[in-house]
């Protein structure tokens, strides 16, 4: 066993004094109780729960005395705290180990003392459980017993304090730590930023739903010289399955974009690929609205929409018409053999595409009900909306509490 | 509010001759879905049915997890090399079917 040096048990006993974190705390009812139980069983007039600081003796209940703390010397607890039995002092005017003590010497001096150290299960003693008197007096082994077991009863206290901090604590990292990973997870689903495309104007918004969950919506833009492929998808279900799923999308979909093939073939290679490693995502599937932009030379530009399984995307006409545009395809992911069929339309200066997911109709209309109607009535604007604006009018939608899903939509500006 | 808990969703399974029924009522997401999928999978497993019917008429909501669940028990009979009809109703399946562009991978 090592035996530790005076310092050592010192610093190990602030160590433990810090750990409970119970210096300068508020008055507690709970301590209250323990020390007026203590002072009517012992029937004296004073009973304290000290706790031994470095250089002061802090009171954390104090019962029939009107004191906070004291120094730490000439404190009695504090030479209670430097034995683990009972330290008692019958008169303490005729014992040596206190007649020369200023607490006991002065007038109206302290007679009695009894203080039970209030020990930790490593061994160390926070500070004590006292009861004083003015007068002299005997005790029994059958008060000291009491006295002990309260001191436990306090000990317990302390400790379950501490659990119910520590487990606070916890709570709160592990909380922290779900909506950190949520959020990186999340960034990687979008770009950083949309491109700047000349002759178009993309804006794309993403809301979730909850911070510490991250949802499974993407978007994604690519352009070169002929056209610009913007994508708007939503993995089935929540949480990092989910969200690796769409990642994997998103990035397929960059890569299979490159071939530039029409918007259906596209998203029909994607879904080869994401149907062929169905053995390493079982249960996953996603939605995609893919759609390919190609200015025209007399300010229009011509768009090509494949959809699998999503919601149709929506023109947003300079008369004010809002019209969608799509041919409903199968989900992607999970079926290998499917196709997909694009849908043209031209869409003239001034003109707008939005791209959505589902949470956004959740938000706008009942289940099932038109949701091209509702658009229609929100985005009606004769002589065309900028795509910053329908993006503003579609955010002052969102409702200012929770909401079920996560939303996300990207529009296409033709400039 | 879709808060999940297992007692929103039922799921009966009856035989009546050599044909298995699965009867679900009530909510269908990613909470209820597991156990339409471990139920009717089950079902199909030890019943030894020849046909199977999925009856999702009475379900009140459903959603991209639940239809999860539903290609789930098809794809399952499928590899059983059991014909399983669905009978979807008039309510929230068959817009989900139609939306997701699913509806022809059933049989009805």
């Amino acid at each position: 066993m090592t035996v530790l040096s005076d310092e050592e048990v010192e610093r190990g006993r602030m160590a433990a004094v810090r750990r409970y974190d119970v210096l300068d705390s508020p008055p507690d009812g709970a301590f209250d109780r323990i020390t007026a139980l203590a002072a009517r069983l012992f029937e004296v007039p004073i009973s304290i729960v000290s706790v031994v600081d470095t250089d002061r003796i802090w009171f954390k209940s104090h019962h029939g005395v009107d004191v906070d703390e004291i120094p730490r010397e000439p404190g009695l607890c504090a030479s209670a705290i430097l034995q683990n039995e009972p330290w008692v002092l019958t008169n303490a005017a005729l014992d040596p180990r206190s007649v020369a003590n200023p607490l006991v010497a002065a007038e109206h001096g302290f007679r009695f003392y009894a203080g039970v150290p209030l020990s930790t299960h490593d061994g160390f003693n926070l500070g004590t459980l006292c009861v004083i008197d003015h007068a002299p007096r005997p005790v029994t082994d059958e008060e000291m017993a009491s006295l002990r077991d309260l001191a436990a009863v306090i000990m317990d206290q302390l400790e379950l304090r501490l659990s119910a901090r520590r487990a606070i604590s916890l709570e709160e990292q592990l909380r922290h730590t779900a909506e950190s990973v949520a959020t990186t997870l999340q960034a990687s689903l979008l770009p950083p930023k949309m491109p700047e495309v000349p002759g178009l104007a993309l804006v794309a918004r993403y809301h979730a739903a909850d911070r510490a969950e991250v949802g499974g919506d993407f978007y994604d833009a690519v352009f070169d010289d002929e056209r610009c492929v913007v994508v708007v998808g939503d993995s089935c279900g929540k949480g990092t399955g989910a969200a690796a799923f769409a990642g994997s999308a998103r990035w397929c979909l960059r890569t299979v974009a490159l071939e530039k093939r029409a918007p259906s073939v596209t998203l029909q290679r994607l879904n080869a690929v994401l149907a062929g490693a169905a053995q390493d995502q079982p249960d996953k599937y996603c939605t995609v609205a893919l759609a390919e932009i190609r200015r025209l030379a007399n300010n229009q530009a011509e768009v090509k929409v494949a959809l699998g399984g999503h919601p149709h995307p929506l023109i947003v006409r300079n008369s004010g018409l809002v019209e969608p545009i799509g041919v409903t395809g199968p989900i992607v992911g999970w079926r290998a053999d499917v196709e997909f069929v694009d849908a043209e339309a031209t869409l003239e200066s001034g003109e707008a595409l939005v791209l959505f997911t589902d949470g956004l109709l959740d938000i706008l209309v009942a289940p099932g009900a038109d949701a091209t109607a509702a658009l229609q009535a929100l985005l009606a604007s004769p002589g065309g909306l900028p795509a910053a604006h329908i993006a503003d009018r579609l955010d002052a939608q969102l409702p200012v509490g929770d909401f079920d899903d996560d939303v996300a939509f990207l529009v296409v500006g033709i400039q | 509010m879709n808060s999940g808990s297992a007692d929103q969703l039922q799921v009966g399974c009856e035989r009546a001759g050599t044909e298995l029924r699965v009867v679900v009522s009530g909510e269908l997401d990613a909470a209820t879905e597991p156990q339409l999928v471990a139920t009717a999978t089950a079902a199909m497993d030890d019943a030894a049915a020849e046909t199977v019917v999925l009856d999702v008429t009475a379900l009140s909501f459903i959603d991209s997890a639940g239809l999860r669940g539903l290609m789930s028990c098809h794809d399952h009979a499928a590899r059983r090399g059991i014909p399983m009809r669905l009978i979807p109703g008039a309510g929230v399946v068959p817009q989900l079917l139609a939306l997701a562009g699913v509806t022809e991978w059933f049989s009805y």
